[in-house]
């Protein structure tokens, strides 16, 4: 299973992205919105983790972006701070449902979610 | 013998008749002379039979030509009916009489002239009090600007008034002028007054409502004197009376004036330029303490703290150059010994030509004020600190984020030392970024409770790094001016949440990147080039502030971001800044070079100094517009 994680916080998503590894999936990160959308064209992951507060394009727009690219891509969003609670709103009243995350996220519960992915295989 | 004696007793009788009737009769024979005279005529005139009989007639007359008539006339046979004439008295007064005379001839022969007078005096003499009177009256409307007027004895009718435009005139004689001229309110204490003067035949004097011609009420001082003949009898009133609308007016407004200024709920008092009260009213009484009595003619440093005594200097040379003092807050003191929260308004009070003789001075209590203010306060400091926690929350949230990653690779990784050891490095840092940031907060919102010496522009960069990932994530870039020496004395934490006020507005007008421009100078205030400080700018690229928003901006509950905002954040800062002596302004302009700066002006402060600073500046506030 392929996945993306995105954080502006080098060190989050390269963590993520061992762990992930480590567990046997195939996973890349990326530092902003943009590339994230450039590489899941390339990439066409099953699954995008991304940071909801970011410079340049949020994680929802950055999600959304890659959801009418590959619709059928799972996006789980976590978040640190409250004011993603406005920008999830927003993208509800435009239809996006996303699954939220809080951080700190425990990484066993974010494999065990993911592992959940339908169609899934490592 | 008995006929003759008939005849003679007849004659004796009409003889005792004219001798004693009660009208003035005599005989004046052909050359002029007096033949004789009853008892009447020499009543009259005052003189003995031998004073006056045998003397000729045209020595008691007053008037030659008179008497010259009168005799050529009845030497004619003319018969003189109520033919006028003026005698000399004995005491040398004037007698009018009327006379009806006629002259007895025997065979055409004169023998002698038989002459009644009337005794007119009284009536001549009245009337010519009137005509010499009417003259005086005359001259006097001539010379006079006032109304004038006359009044007959009894002021049952007004002879004339001339009214000099203020109130009709009055040609002829009347009986309804007081109906015409009088407010009828004020006719009873009119007619008292008439009554009074003409019993005591004083001066009648009153002030009291008239008709103007133009038939509004006017307010006239009308004053009469009795006009008295020889006997001193009263002939009639002369009047003359003064148009005092505008000063009754003026009166009238003075005492409106004081009524307000006794029902008001702020103390209002004035005093000299020395700093004497001269007024002192029932608000004052009540607020401080002091009577009325108690503080006219006293030096107003009776109510003025002495550590501010040097105020009253700074106000009354502001209030000497003419210049006002709005909303000064301070503190006075009551004749309790209270200490009570005052807002001042003082102004200049200027003479007729101008120059300040005194100044009025308007103090409110704020003490109910200051106590909402202080519960505002706190619920700002609560709203300040929840902002932070969010803040504080997300930051913290990142490394903790980091550390779970980290901790679950270490458990992962353990039978490699190294990549455990490496994996236990990056933990290491991600804790001190947390406690790094605990640090910062905790010196946020932790106050000193007495004024420390501290690095401005340290100050400023500290809360920066709070804000750093908010101006990362906003692409917001940082230019920075520094006197990096430049410090002050001051509240640390109250500074530090002025600081972190503006700088939260800066970043809160460019949710989508910007330049927030920080400067710190050194620097003296605008209006006191002796006041050494700092000047501290935050400005920012953003939107700016429209124009309708300049003038709220310092007040309490004041927003533009209804569902974040307390509107209480630019109050605070104010608040903070004037408390420390300093002053802050902003210039907004939401054209092409769009943005806002804020300046703020802190005194550098003295050690010895701790809480008697706050009063030394009044508000300072001016919006100017365009950047």
């Amino acid at each position: 299973m392929k996945i993306i994680v995105v954080d502006d916080e080098p060190v989050i998503a390269d963590t993520l992205v061992n762990i992930l590894n480590g567990e046997g999936y195939n996973a890349i990160s990326t530092s902003d919105g943009k590339s994230a959308i450039e590489w899941a064209i390339k990439f066409e992951p099953d699954v995008v983790v991304t940071d909801v507060v970011m410079p340049g394009l949020s994680g929802i727009d950055t999600a959304k972006a890659i959801l009418s690219q590959i619709p059928k891509c799972r996006i789980i969003l976590f978040s640190g701070q409250a004011a993603s609670v406005d920008l999830l709103a927003e993208a509800r009243s435009e239809g996006y449902s996303f699954e939220v995350l809080a951080k700190p996220v425990d990484p066993d519960l974010l494999m065990n979610l993911i592992s959940r992915t339908q169609g899934s295989g490592i | 013998m008995v006929a003759r004696t008939t005849i003679e007793d007849g004659e004796r009788k009409f003889r005792d008749l004219a001798e004693t009737a009660s009208i003035a009769l005599h005989w004046v024979g052909p050359d002029g002379t007096i033949l004789w005279a009853n008892q009447a005529e020499l009543e009259m005139l005052g003189y003995t039979p031998d004073e006056y009989i045998g003397h000729k007639i045209n020595e008691f007359h007053v008037d030659a030509s008179v008497i010259e008539d009168i005799l050529t006339r009845l030497s004619a046979g003319e018969r003189l009916r109520e033919y006028e004439a003026r005698l000399r008295a004995k005491d040398g007064s004037l007698r009018y009489v009327l006379l009806d005379s006629s002259v007895l001839f025997e065979q055409g022969k004169f023998i002698h002239t038989r002459c009644f007078s009337r005794n007119i005096t009284e009536r001549r003499e009245v009337e010519q009090a009137l005509r010499e009177s009417e003259e005086r009256f005359r001259a006097l409307v001539n010379a006079s600007s006032f109304v004038v007027y006359r009044m007959n004895r009894d002021w049952s009718e007004m002879r004339e008034l001339d009214g000099r435009g203020f109130i009709v005139d009055t040609k002829q004689t009347i009986k309804n002028w007081i109906e015409i001229y009088i407010h009828p309110d004020d006719q009873p204490s009119v007619l008292k007054n008439i009554r009074h003067a003409i019993e005591t035949k004083s001066v009648f004097e009153l002030e009291h409502r008239v008709r103007r011609v133009d038939g509004t009420l006017g307010w006239t001082f009308s004053r009469a004197v009795p006009v008295l003949d020889n006997e001193g009898n009263i002939v009639e009133w002369f009047g003359a009376a003064t148009d005092v609308t505008a000063r009754v007016n003026a009166q009238e407004a003075r005492l409106r004036l004081a009524a307000i200024v006794d029902s008001s709920d702020d103390a209002i008092i004035s005093k000299d330029l020395n700093g004497i009260v001269t007024s002192w009213n029932r608000q004052a009484q009540r607020l401080f303490g002091y009577k009325e009595d108690e503080m006219i003619g006293r030096s107003i440093l009776t109510i003025i703290p002495p550590e501010l005594h040097r105020d009253e200097d700074m106000i009354l040379g502001k209030i000497r150059s003419g210049q006002k003092i709005d909303h000064f807050e301070t503190v006075r003191v009551a004749k309790s010994g209270e200490r009570i929260d005052v807002s001042l308004s003082i102004s200049p009070v200027r003479d007729d030509q101008g120059n300040v003789v005194g100044a009025a001075k308007i103090a409110r209590d704020i003490r109910e004020n200051k106590k909402i203010a202080k519960a505002l306060r706190t619920t700002e400091k609560l709203a300040a600190a929840g902002r932070l926690a969010a803040t504080v929350a997300h930051e913290i949230n990142n490394p903790l984020e980091a550390v779970a990653n980290l901790v679950f690779l270490a458990k992962r990784d353990l039978p490699d030392a190294e990549k455990v050891a490496a994996h236990l490095k990056a933990v290491k840092q991600e804790l001190n970024r947390v406690a790094h940031i605990t640090r910062q907060t905790l010196g946020f919102y932790r106050d000193t409770s007495s004024p420390v010496r501290f690095n401005v522009s340290a100050t400023l960069d500290e809360l920066l790094e709070l804000y750093q990932r908010r101006l990362d994530t906003r692409n917001i870039r940082v230019i920075k001016q520094y006197d990096d020496d430049a410090e002050i004395f001051a509240f640390a934490g109250e500074i530090r949440q002025a600081f972190s006020n503006l700088l939260a507005n800066a970043l809160d007008a460019m949710p989508s990147g910007g330049m927030l421009a920080l400067r710190v100078r050194k620097a003296c205030e605008w209006s006191n080039a002796h006041l050494p400080g700092v000047r501290i700018t935050i400005a920012d690229s953003g939107g700016g502030i429209a124009q309708e928003h300049k003038q709220d901006l310092f007040q309490p509950f004041f927003t533009t971001k209804a569902d974040v905002g307390t509107g209480l954040g630019l109050w605070i800062t104010r608040g903070i800044v004037e408390k420390h002596g300093g002053s802050i302004h902003v210039r907004s302009s939401c054209g092409d070079n769009h943005g806002t700066s804020f300046s703020m002006f802190l005194p550098v402060g003295e050690e010895q100094k701790s809480e008697q600073f706050q009063s030394s500046r009044g508000v300072d506030n001016e919006v100017v517009a365009g950047a």
